[in-house]
């Protein structure tokens, strides 16, 4: 299985008022050709700003990624890379798809115009011949209509037809990788369920990667491969999804299915995780998620979690697993 | 909250409309984190209050009235006047060109309502020996009189110091009387429209939209045709020519606030609708208000100017500085301190209500505190 | 199309009330108006003359409805002062007024915009800086003074620029009041031009943009400056109306034989005929500059068609 896009030791920190603010602090992900990844993660967990760090859009000069990250995209490290080139990769190689397809779209320009751009943009083709191929991807994300909805503007559309455009908009190009970054949290659930589905036949039909940021675990099961698990900055663990649903293995990834509704219980009331999650820019030493946790000891006060292999797609940064292997 | 940016930014609205918006935004914002937590806003605000004694003696000015005293179906309204009010002050010490502008404006009414004691000389006193003297600074001037005059004479030997301090006090009225009778007219209009709706609305609207459409310089000038030249009809012109906005503004929020719970409760229990309007629905406005007050004053200023300068506002021998400009622009290229100086007088105070006026812009607008 | 004939049908109430609040302001002054405006010493007969051809003995209400009539035929009726037909004085005077206006707004916009624009993509630089300074002392500083500056120092220290006057279309008569009237208007300009476009850079479309691959600049100019552009278009036509009060007082600066000089010499002479007929002139002119804005409005904003 190849790697489309290797992350290694991504820290991209903020710089505030009050101190640096690492809102991504060395993390490490590898997206495999034709498969979901998904990030999960409370708001502010730094899902988004991993995103917007594989395209160098950190919002400059306040952020900033630091030196020793890596990403590699077809061979060559995207944090490096001039804004000219990597302009060359964006909307072409690596789509993205947002949260609010209700504002995503300019309101003055028709979708037409839209979606032709990154065709027009990146591979030099004439209005007709983008046109031809554009109206074709709205067919495919299953719009009605294409040859009048492509003269519309956005204030004409559905929510759930303006994020079918941003879906169009995303492949056009055929990318290797597309990221939606939580692309159905501001639907209604029966127009989330339709889209949810259309990315996944669009990512079969283009055999891209997707890397599927949510906070949603009840879209992460239905939909992704590989789930890796968001807390204040960092990976708490990372597993392929079976595994993660039925052995997870670090108290936040446990809390976090707990507090999950299910058809299947008898609970009246759900679970939640206590306490709040640390100020990033003044963070306690040891492990992030230790005041929160109910399994936490001294030692997770103490020193931050080493990574622990538990079988060999399933990494958990956590003190958990030494302590059951010393007290067996 | 996303709501409110939606419909900003799906509609048409101009500038003015939705700045209105915004105001109206924060003011829900307050309004949100007050409903529900009255005690504890209570207790904040009472040991804001202690914490700050300077602060609260201005609050207290501002409103004229002791909060604490207040009956208490008004509570709720004024605590979210009040942390306004706070944030205000706060914004104005805290952001260096407010506080630049604050000294000034301070100083500009010092400075006008001591006139006696500043002025050097008498701004009246005409002394044709003293004709144009040159400011004492410059070389010369000494050759020409021996008194000496800081900023010079005018065509009639006439102190321009103590013609510009006098001239302070014109235009300190002339930026505080006409604005407030305008945001009175203004106020009592837009609520009236935007409470009372159908027809009353749209007639008052409509009269607002006749008065917008004039440059308000022209209508001005129209008014003091009618009512002859003088300085003391500026005050009647500038008061009636400039409401239109004001009830626009005070309509679009006394809209919204109409369907607030608390006015809905208000008026289930029968309280009449004129104490609804002035009990719950004005304090609300009250922060639009200040904006539109910093605003509005350099804007009075200036008017006044340009309309002495052409000669029909304020007649001679009144100091007033856009009078004082038109005088003296015959003497422009012989003496230009004549001319010159009394614009630097009107410069530095709009400058300084500028000033105020973006604080306050800032302060109240969330769009760009988070710029 | 139906939005145009909305605004159509909205505008002409307008334009009828603010000639009778007009008519009614200029009509109750105290005292006969022929008398005022004839001086003393004038024969009975003139004065009936007059009162008869200035349908003055009729109700106020019938005399507005003739002089609206008359208007729209272009009569505004005569001068006694200046012994002219006040459309005549109208007409010669506005071709003034209109190269000073707009030659005043080519200013502002020239100087506004692109100083807006600038200041918003180098936020919070020294550019970014300067151009806001800039701008404040713009909007503080009051147009007769920055006039009489301009006269003092670029005519007569360092006579680059004739002091006064006018001469059709001499550029170099018009260079100095069209920068003085359309200073303070650049100013607001370059203040909302740099507002309104950080405002949209911050939107989710310009994400989204900038996802497709287009750099920064090509952002900028393609998706952001259209819909930075909208509020900006809304006070350029308002400031129409404040560049056209402006015009009242350059021209008298700097004596350019315009309709706000007609108006301001109205008042002084009071000439009732010549000052209604050019103020209500002046202001249906920017009554309908500001239809004509908002019917440009609705070709670059697509969703006004629709509400």
């Amino acid at each position: 299985m190849s790697d489309v896009l290797v992350i290694n030791h991504l820290k991209t920190y903020f710089k505030t008022k009050h101190g640096m603010n690492p809102a991504v602090d060395d993390i490490s992900l590898r997206l495999q050709m034709g498969k979901i990844t998904a990030l999960v993660g409370e708001s502010g967990s730094g899902k988004s700003m991993t995103a917007m760090s594989i395209l160098g859009l950190i919002p400059k000069p306040s952020g900033v990624i630091m030196p020793g990250s890596e990403i590699l995209f077809e061979g060559k490290d995207l944090t490096t890379l001039k804004e000219r080139e990597i302009a060359k990769i964006r909307g072409n190689k690596i789509a993205m798809i947002f949260q609010e397809p209700m504002t995503s779209l300019n309101p003055v320009y028709t979708i037409g115009k839209q979606l032709t751009e990154p065709l027009r943009v990146h591979q030099k083709l004439s209005k007709q011949e983008a046109k031809k191929i554009a109206i074709s991807y709205l067919e495919k994300v299953r719009i009605p209509d294409p040859e009048k909805r492509f003269n519309n503007y956005p204030h004409q559309l559905s929510g759930g037809l303006r994020q079918r455009v941003m879906i169009a908009m995303a492949m056009i190009c055929e990318p290797k990788l597309i990221i939606a970054d939580e692309p159905t949290t501001a639907l209604d659930v029966t127009i989330q369920a339709q889209i949810l589905s259309l990315l996944c036949g669009v990512q079969k039909d283009l055999d891209t990667a997707i890397l599927f940021i949510t906070h949603d675990l009840g879209v992460v099961a239905e939909i992704s491969d590989t789930v890796c698990v968001m807390y204040a900055g960092q990976i708490v663990e990372q597993a392929d999804v079976k595994t993660l649903f039925d052995k997870p293995m670090h108290p936040y990834t446990k809390g976090l299915l707990k507090s999950l509704p299910r058809v299947d219980d008898d609970v009246t009331e759900l679970y939640s995780i206590k306490g709040m999650v640390p100020n990033l820019i003044h963070l306690p030493k040891g492990c992030r998620f230790a005041s929160r946790c109910p399994e936490a000891t001294a030692i997770c006060h103490q020193e931050i979690p080493p990574r622990e292999m538990v079988s060999r797609d399933h990494e958990v940064f956590c003190w958990l697993p030494r302590k059951e292997v010393s007290n067996v | 909250m996303s709501d409110w940016i939606t419909t900003m930014r799906n509609s048409s609205f101009g500038p003015f409309q939705r700045k209105t918006i915004r105001y109206m935004h924060k003011i829900e914002q307050q309004m949100i984190e007050t409903e529900g937590s009255m005690k504890e806003a209570t207790i904040k605000k009472s040991e804001a209050s202690e914490t700050n004694d300077a602060e609260k003696l201005l609050q207290n000015g501002f409103s004229g009235k002791e909060p604490d005293k207040m009956p208490e179906d008004q509570e709720d309204t004024l605590i979210a006047a009040d942390s306004i009010w706070r944030e205000l002050l706060q914004s104005i010490y805290k952001d260096k060109k407010a506080f630049v502008g604050a000294i000034l404006v301070i100083a500009f009414v010092i400075i006008a309502l001591g006139a006696p004691i500043f002025a050097p000389y008498d701004p009246y006193e005409v002394d044709m020996a003293e004709m144009l003297v040159p400011p004492s600074f410059t070389e010369g001037a000494s050759e020409i009189s021996d008194n000496s005059y800081m900023i010079g004479t005018d065509f009639l030997g006439r102190d321009i110091m103590s013609r510009i301090i006098y001239g302070a006090r014109i235009s300190l009225a002339i930026g505080l009387i006409p604005p407030l009778i305008t945001l009175a007219i203004g106020t009592l209009l837009g609520m009236t429209a935007g409470y009372y709706g159908g027809k009353t609305d749209y007639l008052i609207m409509r009269l607002a939209d006749i008065c917008m459409s004039f440059p308000s310089l022209l209508l001005a000038m129209v008014v003091m045709y009618t009512l002859g030249a003088s300085l003391f009809n500026i005050f009647i012109a500038l008061s009636i020519v400039n409401w239109g906005g004001t009830s626009r503004i005070i309509r679009a929020q006394t809209l919204s606030l109409k369907q607030k719970e608390f006015v809905e409760a208000a008026r289930s229990m029968g309280v009449s609708k004129w104490k609804i309007l002035w009990r719950h629905i004005f304090p609300n406005c009250i922060p639009s208000l200040i904006v539109l007050f910093t605003l509005s004053v350099p804007e009075a200023i200036m008017s006044e100017a340009g309309l002495s300068f052409l000669g029909v506002g304020a007649q001679p021998p009144m100091p007033s500085w856009g009078l004082m400009i038109s005088r003296g622009k015959e003497y422009l290229f012989s003496s230009p301190w004549v001319a010159i100086t009394p614009g630097i007088a009107i410069f530095i105070v709009v400058i300084a209500f500028n000033f105020i006026g973006d604080g306050l812009r800032d302060a109240l607008d969330p769009y760009t505190k988070h710029d | 199309m139906r939005y145009i004939l909305k605004r159509l049908l909205t505008t002409i109430p307008i334009i009828i009330g603010v000639s009778f609040l007009l008519y009614v302001m200029l009509n109750i002054v105290p005292g006969d108006p022929v008398a005022l405006m004839m001086g003393e010493h004038i024969n009975p007969d003139t004065i009936e003359r007059v009162r008869a051809r200035m349908n003055l003995d009729d109700p106020l209400l019938l005399r507005f409805v003739k002089y609206l009539l008359d208007a729209l035929h272009g009569d505004f009726g005569y001068s006694y002062k200046l012994k002219r037909e006040v459309s005549t004085l109208i007409w010669q005077a506005f071709p003034n007024t209109l190269i000073l206006a707009v030659s005043g707004a080519l200013v502002s916009w020239i100087i506004g915009i692109p100083a807006g624009i600038i200041s918003a993509v180098k936020k919070n630089t020294w550019i970014d800086y300067a151009v806001m300074t800039f701008a404040l002392i713009g909007v503080s500083m009051p147009v007769f003074w920055a006039g009489l500056l301009g006269q003092y120092f670029f005519g007569l220290k360092l006579q680059w620029l004739p002091i006064s006057g006018f001469d059709g279309l001499n550029i170099k008569y018009i260079i100095m009041p069209a920068i003085v009237l359309g200073w303070s208007a650049a100013a607001t300009i370059a203040r909302l031009t740099r507002s309104s476009l950080l405002e949209v850079m911050s939107s989710d479309y310009i994400r989204t943009a900038r996802e497709k691959g287009l750099l920064r600049h090509q952002v900028v100019i393609k998706h952001a400056l259209k819909n930075a552009f909208l509020p900006v278009i809304t006070v350029m036509t308002i400031q129409v109306a404040s560049l056209l009060s402006g015009a009242v007082i350059t021209e008298t600066i700097f004596g350019i034989p315009g309709i706000g000089r007609i108006a301001v010499s109205a008042i002084q002479t009071r000439d009732m005929p010549l000052l209604q007929g050019s103020v209500m002139f002046a202001t249906v002119l920017i009554i309908l500059g500001n239809l004509l804005a908002d019917i440009l409005y609705g070709f670059i904003d697509p969703r006004i068609k629709y509400h």
